[in-house]
């Protein structure tokens, strides 16, 4: 008893290397932060896993045009999208991240307003919505006609999503000359051949 | 000897036969101040002195200060001395002093004082440093104690740097006697299948006609010459295993000169551990002078004396623990706990079935570990790919598949990138640091700061197990790199190779926190045998061959 009571009145070692280990866990850290100056849209890669972000406030129905050639996508305002049938289409633009953090903007095609079915754009939309809670990759398969989907083992840590607002995420993806809201803009120019 | 109590400023001076009982306390109570303590306790130890309890080393304080922005006057006490403004005494008198040490005697009564007057100014120089370098470094007292740390291992340094490794020295004079020869031999044994020496000159023409014979794709120079390094050697030699004995040939022909070995009378390897000399807080042996230098078949001469045995215990795969614990990623800690790091990448990544062992999946596996080692150093995917024998695709994927799946650890070591690129210091669990000030004048290599807390987290590890090691009275003869060998008698040297091993574990944990150990291996070699390490044994059996047949005057 005197002995333990003892050990209880003994002051800790200061030497003792326990009592002296910095753990990196409290480490502030550098405060370094990456600046997002450009969100792609584009699909996912068929190499990629990527999540889509599952809040309803970042994922929104528009009209995209897509220049094929150039890759490039454009938004269109719904008024002059009215008018632009055969050139655009409907999508819900969702704001994806890969494992590797690149964000990207993913126009998921909607359901034909005429009832026709579309198995690339079925599995697409499958694919969007499995990947709200887990890793998704998805490859083409041509033979079947559709999206072959995979998802990754459990265990993986979750996307750090950036802190921008939706609004500001379609402002950097289409913000420079990729939003199509009059008939005046350069690219309706070209498709009419002016 | 002198020294000097920092409290009462009372003076000992000690010569000769005075010195056979140690004049003051090292016990836990009493600081023990010194530059370079390892030179003190390796005499303390031959003078049968106790080894002091707390040490604080103004080298090793003064290195850990200016790690990485550098110093001007170098790292000895005299540097130390200039570095802070301090007078000091000239270089060239030091010398004097230390020539007419190293002389040996008899001494005359002049020449007793001028030594022992010698002496007593480096005390008194460490007494000016000591304010000086405890100013500059702002310790807390919980820093004091990690500093006391520092001095606990140079104090078991001395110790480790006095026992040496026993070297089989019949064998290594019969070498020295025959080396001449027996590179000559070398030469006509090995270049027989490749006619690039011209006597033991190797002709970079003649090696150039050689690689476009057999098209083999060599790595050149701006300057369109080939790359003859030994680095480039040693991956192509993995890529295309017909060059590795060109390598090591060079190797052999090139580095080696066996009388640059530091052997004493007793045949045992001693040289000075150069603790703290590397930027990660290593050591830093010379290679030439160190048994463990690059020759890898060299280390074939180190055997065990009669009735003695070696143990060589090492920490495995520590880099990928240390990323593991440290980053606080557990998925590449799950990865290191699993046994086998780099089948566990293949499967978290999706390249080989939960089912994928080594055995079923040798490829995967092996593309696995070089983009493990590689991503420690940042390396390309052009250089993994060289190195892994991958096309370059196949490289760039496993590397964003590496990024991707341990994405918390790269937030981590590209966090300290940036740490160091704006001026930020970084630090060890137990505050080794390395610091570029800004506008130090030192270009930063992303590279090697990207390696930094692996390698400065894996020398506090041998840090702390030597010095408990060396303290359980275990014989550390030599810490390399991740690993420690061991001298024992034959009947012990099982028992102590376990308590080594248990101790590395408990170092281990207390660099990479509760309840995270690094493994480690048990290698034990027996006399007679002798150590081998594996990537020497051809090289050692063919330079035998040769010597033996040097011996019965074969040609």
């Amino acid at each position: 008893m005197n002995s333990n009571s003892n050990n209880n009145l003994d002051p800790p070692d200061p030497f003792d290397p326990k009592s002296l280990r910095i753990d990196p866990a409290n480490d502030p850290g550098s405060g370094v932060k990456k600046l997002l100056l450009h969100v792609p849209v584009r699909k996912p890669h068929r190499q990629e896993f990527f999540r889509c972000r599952r809040d309803p406030d970042y994922r929104v129905p528009m009209a995209i045009l897509e220049l094929k050639e150039e890759r490039e996508f454009y938004a269109v305002t719904p008024a002059v999208a009215a008018d632009l049938a055969g050139e655009v289409r409907s999508v819900e633009m969702r704001i994806c991240t890969s494992r590797s953090g690149a964000v990207f903007l993913w126009p998921v095609p909607l359901p034909a307003e005429d009832g026709r079915r579309n198995a690339w754009h079925e599995t697409a939309r499958e694919a969007a919505e499995h990947a709200e809670t887990k890793w998704v990759r998805m490859s083409a398969n041509m033979g079947a006609g559709c999206y072959d989907v995979s998802t990754a083992p459990d265990g993986l840590s979750d996307p750090n999503w950036p802190e921008h607002s939706f609004g500001d995420l379609l402002r950097l993806a289409f913000g420079k000359g990729r939003l199509i809201d009059a008939f005046e803009h350069p690219v309706l120019k070209r498709l009419r051949g002016e | 000897m002198v020294a000097k109590c920092l409290l009462t400023g009372a003076r000992v001076r000690l010569w000769g036969g005075d010195l056979h009982l140690c004049p003051f306390s090292c016990e836990d109570d009493e600081l023990f101040v010194a530059y370079y303590a390892s030179a003190e306790a390796s005499c303390f130890d031959v003078l049968g002195w106790p080894r002091p309890c707390r040490t604080l080393d103004l080298f090793a304080e003064f290195r850990a200060l200016t790690n990485g922005g550098g110093n001007q006057h170098g790292n000895g006490l005299i540097g130390a001395l200039l570095h802070f403004g301090l007078p000091t005494i000239g270089a060239e008198e030091k010398e004097v002093m230390r020539d007419l040490a190293m002389r040996g005697g008899p001494w005359t009564a002049e020449e007793t004082t001028q030594l022992l007057d010698y002496c007593e100014s480096d005390v008194d120089a460490v007494l000016r440093l000591l304010p000086a370098i405890l100013q500059a470094g702002g310790y807390s007292s919980a820093d004091f104690c990690r500093a006391a740390l520092r001095g606990r291992y140079m104090v078991a340094a001395g110790a480790v740097e006095n026992y040496g490794i026993p070297l089989d020295v019949n064998l290594l004079n019969r070498l020295m006697r025959r080396w001449d020869d027996i590179k000559r031999q070398l030469v006509r044994a090995i270049d027989v299948d490749y006619g690039i020496y011209d006597g033991d000159r190797f002709v970079a023409a003649r090696f150039e006609r050689y690689l476009s014979r057999l098209h083999i794709p060599w790595p050149r120079l701006e300057s369109g010459a080939l790359r003859l390094d030994d680095e480039t050697f040693h991956q192509q030699s993995r890529r295309y295993p017909e060059v590795a004995p060109v390598r090591e040939l060079r190797h052999a022909l090139g580095q080696l000169r066996l009388n640059d070995l530091a052997v004493g009378i007793d045949g045992r390897n001693r040289t000075i551990l150069s603790a703290f000399r590397a930027r990660t807080g290593r050591n830093q042996p010379s290679n030439s002078r160190f048994i463990f230098g690059p020759s890898v078949w060299l280390r074939s001469l180190i055997r065990p004396p009669e009735g003695r045995g070696l143990a060589y215990v090492d920490w495995s795969a520590q880099e990928i623990a240390i990323a593991g614990a440290l980053s606080g990623d557990p998925l590449l800690w799950n990865a290191y706990e699993s046994g086998d790091p780099y089948i566990a990448f293949a499967k978290q990544a999706g390249l080989a079935p939960t089912s994928a062992t080594k055995a079923t999946h040798p490829r995967e596996r092996n593309a696995c570990k070089e983009i493990f080692l590689g991503t420690g150093y940042g390396m390309s995917a052009d250089g993994i790919a060289q190195k892994a024998g991958l096309h370059i695709e196949e490289a760039r994927k496993l590397l964003l598949l590496h990024r991707e799946t341990y994405r918390v650890f790269w937030d981590w070591a590209e966090d300290n990138v940036n740490r160091a690129l704006l001026g930020m210091p970084l630090q060890t669990t137990f505050g080794w640091r390395i610091h570029y000030p800004p506008n130090c004048g030192k270009s930063i290599n992303p590279r090697s700061i990207l390696n930094w807390p692996m390698q400065a987290n894996g020398a506090e590890m041998m840090r702390l197990a030597v010095s408990m090691a060396i303290e359980a009275c275990l014989m550390v003869c030599a810490p390399i790199h991740d690993a420690l060998l061991l001298e024992a008698s034959v009947e012990e040297i099982d028992a102590q190779a376990e308590q080594l091993a248990r101790i590395m574990g408990d170092a281990s944990e207390l660099v990479l926190g509760p309840g995270k150990r690094c493994r480690s291996d048990i290698k034990i070699v027996r006399y007679p045998d002798r150590f081998e390490d594996e990537r020497g044994v051809v090289m050692f059996r063919k330079v035998m061959a040769l010597l033996e047949a040097a011996e019965r005057g074969l040609p």
